[in-house]
């Protein structure tokens, strides 16, 4: 079993390596292979689905970058406390996701600060092993002690999802729930969501600046639901009659080998956001893991939900790529962020060959 | 731990004769070969193409025979055994084997009424985080005096198969593993115990 990832920028090639196929691969195929025949005679429907494939077979991807990003990036407050003072009131009151980053420059493009991501290890279990947890804290109370990281990009950001996760939460005000939403970061919608920027433009150090509002447009919180959970997991087969949504899966034949292909897409918007936030110095496929879901008090069958994602999920397979796949060519003093990728998607076509 | 970047799926197997009195003698400790057949099983599970049942993607079947090794040699490509018993009755129908007809899938063509024994899943066993145990056992009672035209026959084959990955309608074996070894000319004096393991 090996595979190898191809990256696509519009029609353009831009990255196919090999990947690294995890411990955690070996461990879901040996739990397929000693499931208890004995299932299948109780009439059950939990007991039953317990037996069905699906638990067994790739079912999310999950984008990542190096631990330090979490500390910085859109991640990281401005340290003069300003919240409230440089928010403008009408951008919460409109429901205005806020994007804060260190814009050091006037020039269109940002290169996130991740630090080296980690190395890639058959023992890995998250695409980032070490600490991914966001420093900032709102009312002294530090972000991470609620919502801890979990080694990848999650998706808080869009507005109706940071109302949400944080309902019940110290965090729970409308907003806290936002503020959450910025450091924690994620991905935008594709409903024509504002999102403003905070920056440091040159020249201003002491305060960040309103840098601009745009309007991004993401793949995987589309049409007011989501590809991709609140833990950053893009689950498999959201829409199989759209393959702009979510995860997608097709048998590989006629090369000589027999596998199968998982292709995800990534809008402008997507990319955009995911720059902001350290960029994307991983990517994972990932199986769901039956003990951690069963332990976790769930009954299968597993139904994907965004905000409450009953599957737990198991590393199957992951790769690094040594430069950012969100990095953008510098455009001048204009504010290319703006038209990330020119108008095009990334697309992630992961092969897994058995043969 | 494993380095490369390719996922490799390993076996072993151990055979031993086991005389009544709990003597072991143990004939063959060595690697097997996993065969192509074991990529086409997954290839069915991961592109949701096959079966929707997990059951019938484990291993849970297995053939002796007695024309090992077979002519072509001992490659990844072997999709059956070279002389697999070919009825109930040549397993012992005194045995305590549960032996019945079913498909084999030869290059994704289904050959009927194949002979095969069921590994109970009592003899499949976790040993470790990637790694299952099939313990096979031919008793007293199974597999003896096997001839081939008129001559005594020895076991010198045998092979793992998944039950139906392909959810074919009739179950469809599908060969994964294969080993030859050493010819054993079966009595009723020993039981013969494969203990194979697979490592995922």
């Amino acid at each position: 079993m090996r595979g190898e990832v191809e990256v696509w920028m519009g029609d353009k090639l831009i990255a196919k390596e090999t990947n690294l196929i995890v411990n955690g691969a070996g461990k879901t195929i040996a739990d397929m292979m000693t499931v208890s025949p004995s299932l299948s005679g109780i009439a059950d429907l939990a007991t039953s689905s317990l037996l069905d494939t699906s638990n067994y077979y790739v079912q999310a991807i999950s984008f990542g970058t190096g631990s330090e990003a979490f500390q910085d990036n859109a991640h990281a407050l401005d340290d003069t406390g300003l919240y409230g003072v440089i928010v403008p009131s009408t951008h919460i009151n409109a429901g205005t996701s806020i994007v804060r980053f260190p814009f050091d420059t006037t020039t269109s493009s940002y290169v996130p600060r991740a630090g080296l991501p980690e190395e890639p290890s058959p023992e890995s279990t998250r695409l980032e092993m070490r600490t991914t947890s966001v420093a900032a804290e709102i009312s002294g109370i530090s972000v991470s002690s609620v919502f801890p990281g979990n080694g990848q990009h999650v998706n808080f950001l869009n507005a109706d999802i940071a109302s949400s996760i944080c309902a019940g939460t110290v965090f729970s005000n409308t907003t806290s729930a936002y503020v959450v939403g910025s450091v924690m970061g994620g991905f935008p919608d594709d409903t024509g969501s504002e999102y403003a920027v905070y920056g440091y433009l040159s020249g201003t150090p002491a305060s960040p600046t309103l840098i601009g509002i745009f309007t991004p447009s993401g793949t995987f919180n589309a049409a007011g639901v989501s590809s991709m959970d609140v833990s950053g997991f893009v689950t498999h087969k959201y829409d199989e009659n759209n393959s702009q949504l979510g995860l997608i899966s097709t048998a590989i034949d006629g090369d000589g080998s027999i596998g199968v292909q998982y292709e995800v897409q990534l809008g402008p918007g997507d990319m955009q956001l995911a720059n902001m936030y350290g960029g994307i110095y991983h990517i994972g496929l990932w199986t769901i893991d039956n003990e951690a879901t069963l332990l976790n008090g769930n009954t299968p069958p597993y139904s994907f939900s965004v905000l409450n994602n009953p599957r737990k999920y198991r590393l199957f397979a992951r790769k690094g790529f040594t430069v950012d796949l969100t990095s953008y060519e510098d455009d001048g003093t204009a504010e290319g962020f703006k038209s990330y990728g020119s108008g095009n998607n990334l697309t992630i076509k992961w092969n897994i060959r058995f043969s | 731990m494993n380095f490369i970047e390719d996922k490799g799926i390993t076996g072993h197997l151990k055979i031993s004769k086991r005389y009544a009195n709990g003597e072991e003698e143990v004939v063959l400790d060595d690697s097997n070969i996993i065969v192509s057949g074991m990529g086409e099983s997954l290839s069915y599970l991961f592109t949701a193409s096959g079966s929707e049942f997990v059951l019938d993607h484990q291993i849970g079947r297995f053939q002796v025979g007695v024309s090992g090794p077979p002519a072509g040699g001992v490659v990844s490509s072997i999709n059956q055994l070279s002389g697999s018993l070919t009825s109930i009755d040549e397993y012992g129908t005194g045995s305590n084997l549960l032996v019945g007809l079913d498909n084999q899938l030869v290059n994704g063509a289904a050959v009927t009424d194949q002979t095969f024994a069921i590994i109970p899943a009592s003899k499949i066993t976790r040993i470790g985080d990637s790694s299952v145990r099939y313990t096979l056992v031919i008793d007293e009672e199974a597999c003896n005096g096997l001839q081939r035209a008129g001559i005594d026959a020895p076991i010198s084959e045998v092979g793992l198969f998944t039950n139906n990955p392909s959810g074919a309608a009739k179950v469809s074996a599908l060969l994964v593993a294969y080993r030859t070894f050493s010819k054993i000319f079966k009595t009723s004096d020993f039981s013969i115990i494969f203990r194979w393991t697979i490592n995922f």
